[in-house]
């Protein structure tokens, strides 16, 4: 049995995972040409993963497709190892901005996040440098409503588990109601957002436009930082994690028939006044209760963005 | 009701014809691979009573469509 002692330490500081015998560690699959440590390699079968870091060995495509402002040209930018190719994309930009067309779907299903208007496009470059959130690469949401939506929709599923990496800047103006997404399926839709009455945190799996359903405020005022949130929107149960804290738990009406359409940074119907202002790193669904799982999926973003 | 500075149309078709001008000024697509179709997109007041389309105002867009205006769009009251 080989000793991995000495790389148990440093996996777990890097990635949060546990090393067990008879497993590699997360650094030697990145020596090598798969990563064997990474998110959705731990903890798979997500239904759509978006991030500015790679979340699968497996996953070969890019991670961003990204237009510049110089010009309008438009080009794939993948990984450098585990994180965002970003020498590539100084050197597509130069000193220009630039903007993101596609947010890839690393899950393998395809359900890429796209934005084909200019000016809903959230930008990743500004002047030459890499926009950045606690020290990594991030999206900034902001003027004319950004937001992207999925290219395809969902097939049907039962239970949902939710987890996004942002960063809001602001909720004055259009961005009182933000909704830093919305999973509709044509009559019921989760949505996490910030309320405007009362300035908190709060997801929503109600009937479209009602507010008598299961309606779950966090505890936690919207903050102005970055924050991990983690929604497991269950046939039994509804339950609401902000930064791995549990915030409520509740019955749940569900949502996700055949046909869930998704929106990145505004509601599904893109109502102008729903607009989120902020920065944007990482949003992975799965069509499936990962309650059991919870605790090392927020670990493992956590050790990557170093949030809390 | 939100106050919105930008250019308004009374039909679709003039929305329409507006965007194509600004895609045309900025080359957009550039390749017919891009993913960006449009430099900006219009959008349909509905709440409002005639109902128009609008474009909301950007400083890129004052090259071609000129000075904007400010004017009200209903929005629904509860943003559920």
């Amino acid at each position: 049995m080989p000793d991995f002692g000495i790389m148990r330490g440093f996996n777990e500081k890097l990635f949060g995972d546990k090393l067990v015998a008879g497993q590699l560690p997360t650094q030697l699959g990145l020596i090598g040409s798969q990563a064997v440590g990474l998110l959705l390699d731990r903890y798979p079968n997500a239904a759509a993963a978006y991030s500015v870091r790679k979340l699968r060995g497996a996953y070969t495509g890019s991670a961003i497709r990204v237009r510049r402002s110089s010009d309008n040209a438009e080009t794939d930018i993948g990984f450098s190892g585990a994180n965002l190719d970003t020498s590539a994309l100084t050197s597509f930009c130069g000193a220009s901005n630039g903007f993101v067309t596609t947010w890839y779907d690393q899950s393998g299903n395809g359900i890429n996040a796209t934005q084909t208007t200019a000016a809903r496009q959230p930008q990743i470059v500004s002047s030459g440098s890499v926009i950045l959130t606690n020290t990594k690469p991030s999206m900034t949401f902001s003027g004319l409503s950004n937001y992207f939506q999925f290219s395809s929709n969902f097939a049907s599923f039962n239970n949902t588990s939710i987890f996004n990496v942002v960063a809001p800047s602001t909720y004055g103006g259009a961005a009182e109601n933000a909704r830093f997404y919305d999973l509709y399926d044509g009559t019921y839709h989760i949505q996490y957002l910030r309320d405007s009455g009362t300035g908190l945190l709060h997801t929503k799996n109600t009937l479209w436009q009602s507010n008598l359903d299961a309606t779950r405020y966090t505890t936690q005022n919207a903050p102005t930082a970055q924050f991990l949130s983690s929604v497991l929107a269950l046939s039994s149960s509804s339950d609401l994690y902000f930064n791995n804290l549990v915030q409520s738990k509740t019955s749940s009406l569900n949502v996700g028939s055949a046909g869930t359409i998704g929106v990145i940074g505004q509601r599904a119907d893109i109502l102008p006044i729903t607009q989120f202002l902020g920065n944007y790193q990482e949003l992975i669904v799965y069509q499936s209760n990962q309650s059991t799982n919870l605790t090392g999926i927020n670990s493992n973003i956590n050790t990557y963005y170093g949030i809390y | 009701m939100a106050s919105i500075k930008g250019y308004e149309y009374p039909t679709e078709q003039e929305a329409i014809t507006a965007r194509e001008s600004v895609d045309a000024f900025y080359r957009i697509p550039l390749t017919p691979n891009d993913v960006t179709q449009n430099w900006v997109d219009y959008q349909y007041a509905e709440f409002n009573t005639p109902q128009f389309w609008y474009i909301v105002f950007d400083e890129s867009l004052t090259p071609v469509l000129g000075t904007p205006t400010e004017f009200e769009v209903v929005t629904p009251p509860f943003p559920y």
